[in-house]
């Protein structure tokens, strides 16, 4: 419950200053927050731990909503997070923070807050896990969370990444495109110095077309334009046939005006000669003006080029004039200018069908460049757990029963002996050994009981007789062991017992010492308690 | 009387490897709609004069003869062999101009 309301205040505290930061910043009320990807899952458990909770492979519910755990989490063992998240959510990272005190859990909110990823610049704590989960149809997922260390607070830094439709930034990022063409064909040749420089272009401004917006957006991981990727084949093909696409418009583009040009020229010389009666006001109006250029390579590169591309072809002037043409005499005046007006049509129209191949090129490369370009919506959200363990005393960590045989050195028995085993940290005996089996996970000091001691020859006895001494009586043991497997242990310390005197006249006994091996079994306390309560 | 490029010039392969040791066919349309009749038009492929590449006999340029008119005509650059290292090129150019002329059109040739 202490923890609950910590947490809790905790949470208030930094969303609070949050709010505080922003509002004094911009210096006037800030703008409502924009609709963001709502994570949900049921409601948390109450804190009811069977030995299933602390095996490995547990699920913790998250509840986004109230934004912390309230179930002590697992330690030792790995365990799944699992809850629910909008649909439209594609991807959902989890990095899992561990910090030691109440003032590094504030600063390590307030930090993770900020950030787009979770990590930022030197996040104030130290991540000890990360897993990455496409969420189900339904939204649901399941996240796999590494062994955390007993009495640690955590942070769980969720990010929700959701896919922006692409018309919401297609004009922008075919913007960037049409920006970066004619570095591509500065030198003749596409170097790899060139494509790398474009490339790092296009990335650093699509990522700058995605931190501008209302809810910032990043390039997804593996994009051709991630951060630190490098142009791979892909890209050198784009770049490829955007420099050759781009390049060559040049050459048809001066021709077309240059035949334009000549055809303005030409018509004026008809229409002032014998065969101005051809000029007809129906096909002055098929004929080109001055001012119909071609289309840019910015238009090429735009989502929806529209092109009336029957502007650029002049079949019905040059039929019609054609025609016109017959009534003359071959190689009088009139036939000659006509003909010249009807060589510089098909010359205007030859450079504009040469220009729109490249044109038309230069448009799919800029599709191909659309399909690799991607930005997500990145929303972070920090749920609090701990794995200390508080109001459940009845379940003491770090103390087990043990109940094993030890055989004392230079006696004649070995003796049975029950005891307590106390470990200096909290054990988990779910967890394999192998996982998670540092030497404080093994380690346990043993203060045990034995059963009665007998032996002639050293004339030992027990620490505490019975008045007849001939029921069960009790020595000490003093030790230390290791566990070999979750719940075996093997020990080693001595055995105190009392010891006859070995000179017959001397009717003394003193307090002793033997060294003893023994091989136990631990048992786990809190059960045993639980059990009886 | 203007020569002019009716078509990509289109090579093949359009890929090759690094260093660069291939035979390379080259096609393209071409065009003078102001010519009168038919007339032998000397064409040529260039490299770029900044890279290393180079045609046979260490050459940065092939030339080819053909009969160009109103009508587009296509003209082939059969196995046309290229070599050089190419050590820090994505892609290189080859460019179709006429013998003293103005440049026609242009391919970019892909380095894997």
């Amino acid at each position: 419950m202490g923890l609950v309301c910590f947490v809790a205040t905790t949470v208030a505290v930094a969303a609070s200053a949050g709010a505080t930061g922003l509002g004094q910043e911009s210096g006037k009320p800030a703008p409502p927050p924009p609709p963001l990807p709502r994570l949900t899952s049921p409601e948390v458990r109450q804190d009811t731990f069977t030995a299933a909770d602390e095996t490995a492979g547990r699920n913790v519910n998250v509840s986004f909503t109230n934004n912390f755990i309230a179930d002590r989490l697992p330690f030792d063992v790995p365990f799944n997070v699992t809850g629910t998240v909008e649909p439209s959510v594609r991807r959902l990272e989890l990095s899992v923070y561990r910090v030691s005190s109440n003032v590094d859990l504030g600063n390590l909110l307030t930090h993770l807050q900020t950030t787009v990823d979770c990590v930022g610049q030197q996040p104030p704590g130290r991540r000890v896990s990360t897993s990455a989960v496409t969420p189900g149809a339904s939204g649901q997922f399941s996240m796999f969370v590494n062994a955390l260390d007993p009495q640690y607070y955590y942070a769980f830094c969720f990010v929700a990444a959701t896919p922006i439709p692409t018309n919401e930034f297609e004009a922008d990022a075919r913007r960037i495109l049409g920006s970066v063409l004619p570095g591509l064909v500065k030198q003749d040749d596409v170097s790899l110095s060139v494509l790398k420089v474009v490339h790092g272009v296009m990335g650093d401004r699509i990522a700058q077309l995605g931190a501008g917006r209302p809810v910032r957006a990043t390039i997804p991981p593996g994009n051709l334009f991630a951060e630190g990727a490098k142009p791979d084949a892909r890209f050198a093909q784009l770049a490829s046939d955007l420099a050759e696409s781009y390049g060559n418009l040049a050459t048809p583009l001066a021709n077309y005006q240059d035949s334009l040009k000549q055809l303005i020229a030409d018509v004026g010389t008809a229409r002032a000669g014998p065969a101005k009666e051809a000029f007809t006001p129906e096909l002055v109006a098929q004929l080109p003006p001055a001012s119909r250029g071609l289309p840019t390579a910015e238009i090429a590169v735009s989502a929806d080029p529209r092109i009336d591309r029957t502007l650029y072809s002049f079949d019905g002037a040059v039929a019609q004039i054609e025609a016109v043409k017959a009534k003359f005499a071959e190689g009088s005046q009139a036939a000659a200018d006509l003909e010249a007006v009807i060589e510089d049509l098909q010359e205007v129209a030859g450079d504009a069908r040469q220009y729109f191949r490249f044109f038309d090129a230069l448009h799919a490369a800029a599709g191909t460049f659309m399909s690799y370009v991607a930005l997500e919506a990145r929303v972070v959200n920090v749920t609090l757990g701990s794995s200390v363990l508080g109001a459940d005393l009845s379940r003491s960590a770090y103390v087990s029963l043990d109940a094993g045989v030890a055989y004392p050195w230079r006696l004649q028995n070995m003796v049975f002996y029950a005891g307590a085993n106390i470990y200096f940290r909290p054990v988990n005996k779910a967890a394999p050994l192998r996982y998670k089996g540092t030497f404080l996970h093994r380690f346990a000091l043993t203060v045990g009981i034995t059963t009665t001691v007998r032996d002639e020859s050293r004339r030992a006895e027990d620490l505490r007789n019975t008045p007849d001494n001939d029921e069960t009586s009790n020595s000490l043991l003093l030790g230390g062991g290791l566990r070999v497997t979750p719940s075996m242990r093997l020990g080693g310390g001595v055995l105190v017992f009392r010891e006859t005197d070995p000179n017959p006249l001397i009717n003394q006994k003193s307090v002793t010492v033997t060294p003893y091996v023994s091989f136990t079994a631990d048992v786990d306390v809190a059960q045993i308690f639980r059990a009886i309560f | 009387m203007a020569l002019k490029a009716d078509s990509e010039l289109d090579p093949t392969p359009q890929l090759t490897a690094k260093p660069v040791n291939d035979s390379f066919t080259f096609e393209v349309d071409v065009v003078d709609r102001r010519a009168d009749k038919p007339r032998v038009r000397t064409l040529e492929l260039a490299l770029a004069p900044g890279n290393d590449l180079f045609f046979p006999g260490r050459k940065k340029t092939v030339e080819q003869d053909e009969t160009v008119g109103k009508d587009p005509v296509h003209v082939t650059f059969k196995a046309t062999p290229i070599s050089g290292s190419a050590a820090d090129l994505s892609s290189f150019r080859v460019t179709l101009q006429e013998k003293d002329g103005a440049d026609l059109v242009f391919c970019l040739i892909r380095l894997g």
